[in-house]
């Protein structure tokens, strides 16, 4: 095993070997299931009936901790199990567990996100599946839903996806708080509170949830401690020994070395995933708030860099032994078992200097061993960004594992303190879990990915003047044929305006009932302001609460509408019914065809319709003045919409639901990702690339604009290009990008691994906001990626 | 205003010159190299590859409009714009025009030439290029007719004159086994480009590489290379050893 460039001391102390067998468990681990927290949470849901939802969830969490098989990868520095096995994905019946038992058979046959799962497990989920009928989240959503909310799903303009049937994780603890004092000092704090005699029923049960849960989790390491201890006596083991010790401190008190950090970290990220079955918890800035311990370690003489890098490593692959199940429905929004654990490294600190040090450094390097899709890392940069640490990244870009994802401070900050976020906290930002940024153990749940809105679909219905052609619904009414383009540019925004208020609707059925199903009471006292205000983040218990959708094919819609705009209004070259006939037969007219598809895309750096792509950005960012959520004057500072893009691979299936579009996009094929151009139909270069993209509102796209590059590795394949490529990154910042992820594996690579997909486990590539095992997804997701425009020199 | 016949403006190119630039292809060219990569460029008019037309008429503000549109990349990156080809002095005027107007912007200029061309034309851009990227195909004037179809006594004297006049260069050496690769011969082109070693910045030796074939077949033109010109390991060790025997800035690529 090679680093990436660094030169460390001591570098043959680690034990490379060790590494590369817990790599290989991770890349063929198999997926499974594991009933064990379900018949917990079964057990203790029918004990409690009378109580309320919150005690119920923490009983839940801690019996599940205390009762848990736990287990441990003997190579592994790191230790925690989120099930019974590795790669095993807990069921959490509380959110939903219909479409579980309808599809329980059919995971292991799935084309992508296979899940092998035991008769026993099946015989399980069966058993307990009967309690829950009419019991669960998903249960509540269905009962609340508007009926004209299900008419335009039915449509497939709106899509539920996850927060309808499962918690909602995208969240970060603050973890130097969580350091600092422990779950033993957050005990305390409780204790405190709890003498206050003017406490609600309400506080005073968060209160007491959550100190269950943390108690239930130093007890869990406890039985790791002991676990250690028992399997060191038998063989005189002095790294058991050693795991023991901190087994048997971590989490109690304030943490005290650079491994004992990193093993809380990551148990209270276990736990956070045992709570809810959400998904993007996050670890934030691990390079800024390790960094004390990391330093004093060093000075202590007791931690070297090639320890540190070793540690760090371990983190980062134990990560990959976590898993979530979603619905059939669900994955294909989401594929290649993605949990979205984002990591950020570098960038400014609150203070405004730059924060990059040794532990970013090592942390890429860690990345560049570790190599497997999880964690999700990125990386801040800005216009004082140390050369050496972009040129480091650049290599680990180069490796074609597709990460880190680039982030620009600049147009970040910009946008979060435009939403009324203080500085101090904006300059904190951090991903959450994909693109979307928020403030590290501030923001409450879900900065992104509430309803998701196929704005291809859309289109279509507004082509279709208000019909649905696929299910011949029709929810409002338009005027007959647009006569020019400003009529059409209006029928869109009165569509648009429309389907964004069913949507927002969706959006509060599923936060009513996730703040009780989801009531997270150890995933929320981390964050500012439960302890404060002794609720839960879903009660308004977060300091900043920042949501936002996540829109699908904002470049289908802007090519589509220049070629209406051109061809039928400007040109006149054919008339709207010829064009909408040729979209009906999926364009037998060739000639029309080739008319449409040889009006300028975005993507080439041309002004006019890079400007009707932002138009459409704005015509949504405009909707979301005024919009709030149910927690709006429930405590958080602020409350309010934004925007993503970030739309993981969901532009696939909601293409799927789409007929041919305007811009030359046949039936069927998928939408474009991100804000990223639409497929094949860029020619100018990265730089014109990010030119167009510099159009769009980015700052104003504050949860997240997905932009996804591939570039062809010579692009990168010596100093002088790695060179060039860093003052490419620096340009695209200046340029207000909000941020930049590159695939560069090529597409001989590709197609062989479709072929032998047994000799590419190790092949991670950017699928969207997050990397994925390029074999573990389906075929159409291998083609989407196999189509992507690439860059070359 | 003139026009140009121009196949593409390739941005983000980094391999035409310092930092990112944008390349302009000029088409036609008064060579026919044996392994020349750009076969579509070599006429005058223009052709089809592809059944895409290569080669439009372009004014010159249309060029200059869309080359400035990456003017922050080249400025952040120390780069510019390239004009290449084919052979972009035959369209000279065109070329002159182009280059005062990105002047304006103070955008550097670099030219990808074969040099086989009349000294006038040289003259009459010197003071707007800030960087020639000369192509030097073989020192032997047998070889270079027999490759190129030209005779090189033009181009070396071409060489000289830019010499003389203390502009920046890079060479560019390009090595087809069997037809202009030969240790000896390598020698001696990079005797005499260190006899202009001042103003040369830097030498790129490229081992042939077979990116442009498919694109004969295409054109319905006769490609005669085989798999052989590319160098064999023992030859691409001996060009590394010659290079160390000099203090000329060489950059060695081994040809795919
Ligand atoms: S000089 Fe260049 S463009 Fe002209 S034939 Fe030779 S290789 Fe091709």
């Amino acid at each position: 095993m090679q680093l990436l460039e660094m030169k460390i001391d001591n570098i043959d102390t680690i034990d490379f070997k060790r590494i590369d067998r817990l790599r290989k468990i991770m890349q063929n681990r198999k997926a499974s299931l594991c009933s064990e927290r379900a018949k917990i949470y079964t057990e203790v849901f029918k004990e409690t009936e009378e109580e309320p939802m919150i005690l119920r969830k923490a009983k839940g969490l801690s019996k599940t901790l205390n009762d848990m098989s736990i287990y441990h990868l003997d190579d592994s520095l790191i230790f925690g199990n989120q099930a019974s096995r590795n790669f095993a994905a807990p069921i959490f019946p509380e959110y939903s567990i219909k479409w579980l038992l309808d599809e329980v058979d059919s995971f292991e046959y799935r084309d992508g996100d296979v899940f092998n799962v035991s008769d026993e497990v099946k015989k399980d989920l069966r058993e307990i599946g009967k309690y829950w009928i009419n019991k669960t989240h998903e249960d509540n959503v269905n009962n609340n839903i508007p009926q004209i909310n299900l008419l335009a799903e039915k449509q497939k303009v709106l899509h539920r996806g996850g927060i309808s049937n499962s918690g909602d994780g995208h969240i970060v603890s603050d973890h130097k708080w969580l350091l600092e004092i422990g779950y033993s000092g957050m005990v305390d704090l409780i204790n405190e509170k709890l003498k206050n005699p003017d406490l609600s029923d309400n506080q005073i049960n968060f209160y007491n949830a959550s100190k269950m849960t943390l108690i239930a989790g130093l007890n869990y390491a406890k039985r790791f401690a002991n676990y250690f201890k028992e399997k060191a006596k038998l063989n005189n083991d002095k790294k058991l020994y050693y795991l023991s010790e901190i087994a048997n401190k971590v989490l109690d008190g304030p943490c005290e070395s650079f491994h004992e950090a990193l093993q809380a970290i990551y148990l209270n990220h276990v736990f956070l995933m045992i709570e809810s079955n959400g998904h993007s918890f996050c670890y934030g800035r691990i390079d800024q708030y390790l960094y004390p311990y990391y330093q004093n370690d060093i000075k202590k003489g007791v931690l070297t860099k090639a320890k540190a890098l070793e540690l760090i490593t371990h983190f980062f692959i134990m990560n990959n032994s976590l898993n979530k199940i979603r619905s059939n429905g669900h994955t294909l929004f989401s594929q290649g078992y993605p949990l979205y654990t984002n990591v950020m490294v570098g960038g400014l600190l609150p203070s405004g200097e730059d924060g990059t040090n040794d532990l970013t450094y090592l942390s890429v390097e860690a990345m560049g061993l570790c190599r497997l899709n999880e964690p999700n890392f990125s990386m801040r940069y800005h216009k004082e960004s140390p050369k050496e640490i972009l040129s480091l990244a650049s290599k680990l870009i180069r490796t074609g594992c597709g990460m880190p994802s680039m982030f620009n401070d600049a147009t970040c900050i910009k946008g979060l303190i435009d939403l009324g976020i203080d500085k101090e906290d904006a300059y904190d930002y951090v991903a959450i879990g994909c693109v979307e940024t928020g403030v590290q153990g501030k923001y409450g749940h879900r900065a992104t990915g509430m309803t998701y809105m196929n704005w291809g679909k859309i289109l279509e219905i507004v082509l279709n003047r208000g019909f649905d052609p696929n299910t011949n619904i029709r929810l409002f009414k338009l005027s007959k044929e647009p006569k020019s383009y400003e009529e059409l540019w209006n029928d869109w925004k009165k569509a648009l305006a429309f389907y964004s208020e069913l949507s927002f609707e969706s959006d509060r059925v599923c936060d009513r009932s996730l703040e009780i199903y989801d009531s997270s009471p150890l995933g929320s006292i981390f964050i500012h302001n439960s302890l404060e205000l002794g609720k839960t983040l879903k009660e308004g218990g977060c300091e900043y609460d920042v949501v936002s959708q996540s829109n699908i094919g904002s470049s289908v819609v802007g090519n589509s509408l220049m070629v209406l705009k051109k061809l039928v209004f400007e040109d006149k070259k054919y008339t709207y019914s010829q064009i909408m006939e040729a979209l009906k037969n999926n364009w037998q007219d060739e000639e029309i065809h080739k008319a449409c598809l040889e009006v300028e895309k975005f993507g080439n750096n041309s002004d006019q319709v890079d400007l009707i792509v932002k138009d459409v950005f704005d015509s949504y960012l405009e909707l979301l003045d005024g919009v709030k959520t149910i927690r709006y004057n429930r405590g958080p500072k602020i409350s309010k919409y934004t925007m993503s893009t970030s739309n993981i691979t969901s532009y696939i299936p909601n293409g799927k639901n789409v007929g041919a579009t305007p811009d030359g996009r046949k039936a069927q094929s998928p939408l474009n990702e991100g804000c990223s151009p639409t497929q094949n139909t860029v020619s100018k270069g990265l730089t014109a690339l990010i030119n167009s993209v510099s159009v769009l509102p980015n700052e104003k796209v504050a949860a997240g604009q997905l932009l996804n590059t591939r570039i062809s590795y010579q692009l990168l394949n010596n100093e002088e290009k790695i060179d060039k490529f860093i003052s490419f990154l620096r340009v695209s910042a200046k340029k207000g990008i909000y941020h930049n992820q590159f695939n560069v594996v090529s597409n001989k690579v590709l197609k062989d691994a479709q072929i032998h997909p047994e000799n590419h486990r190790d092949l991670i590539v950017r699928v969207a906001g997050y990397c994925a095992q390029f074999v573990a997804l389906t075929p159409e997701a291998q083609e989407a990626i196999i189509q992507r425009n690439e860059y070359g020199a | 205003m003139k026009k140009g016949l121009i196949s593409k403006v390739q941005r983000y190119s980094i391999n035409d010159g310092p930092g990112i630039r944008s390349t302009v292809f000029l088409k036609g060219c008064n060579l026919n190299c044996m392994w020349c990569s750009n076969p579509e460029l070599i006429d005058f008019s223009q052709s089809y590859l592809d059944g895409k037309p290569v080669g439009e008429l372009i004014s010159v503000k249309d060029v200059v409009k869309e080359v400035i549109r990456d003017i922050d990349f080249y400025k952040e990156s120390l780069g510019g714009v390239t004009f290449s080809g084919g052979e972009p002095l035959l369209q000279s005027d065109f070329l002159l025009e182009c280059i005062k107007l990105l002047k304006d912007y103070s955008i550097h200029i670099a030219i990808d030439t074969a040099l086989y061309v009349d000294k006038k034309i040289i003259k009459k851009l010197l003071p707007y290029v800030d960087l020639w990227l000369v192509d030097l195909k073989s020192i032997d004037d047998i070889t270079h007719i027999k490759t190129t179809n030209v005779s090189n006594k033009i181009i070396l004297d071409n060489i000289k004159f830019l010499y003389k006049n203390n502009v920046n260069m890079w060479i560019r050496c390009i090595l087809v086994n069997k037809e202009n690769y030969d240790l000896d011969e390598l020698k001696k082109r990079l005797n005499f480009i260190e006899s202009i070693k001042k103003c040369v910045k830097r030498v790129d030796i490229l081992g042939y590489h077979q990116l442009g074939v498919s694109k004969y077949q295409k054109l319905n033109k006769e490609y005669l290379l085989t798999n052989e010109a590319l160098l064999s390991d023992i030859q691409e060790k001996e060009v590394e050893e010659l290079i160390k025997e000099y203090v000329l800035p060489i950059y060695f690529e081994r040809g795919i």
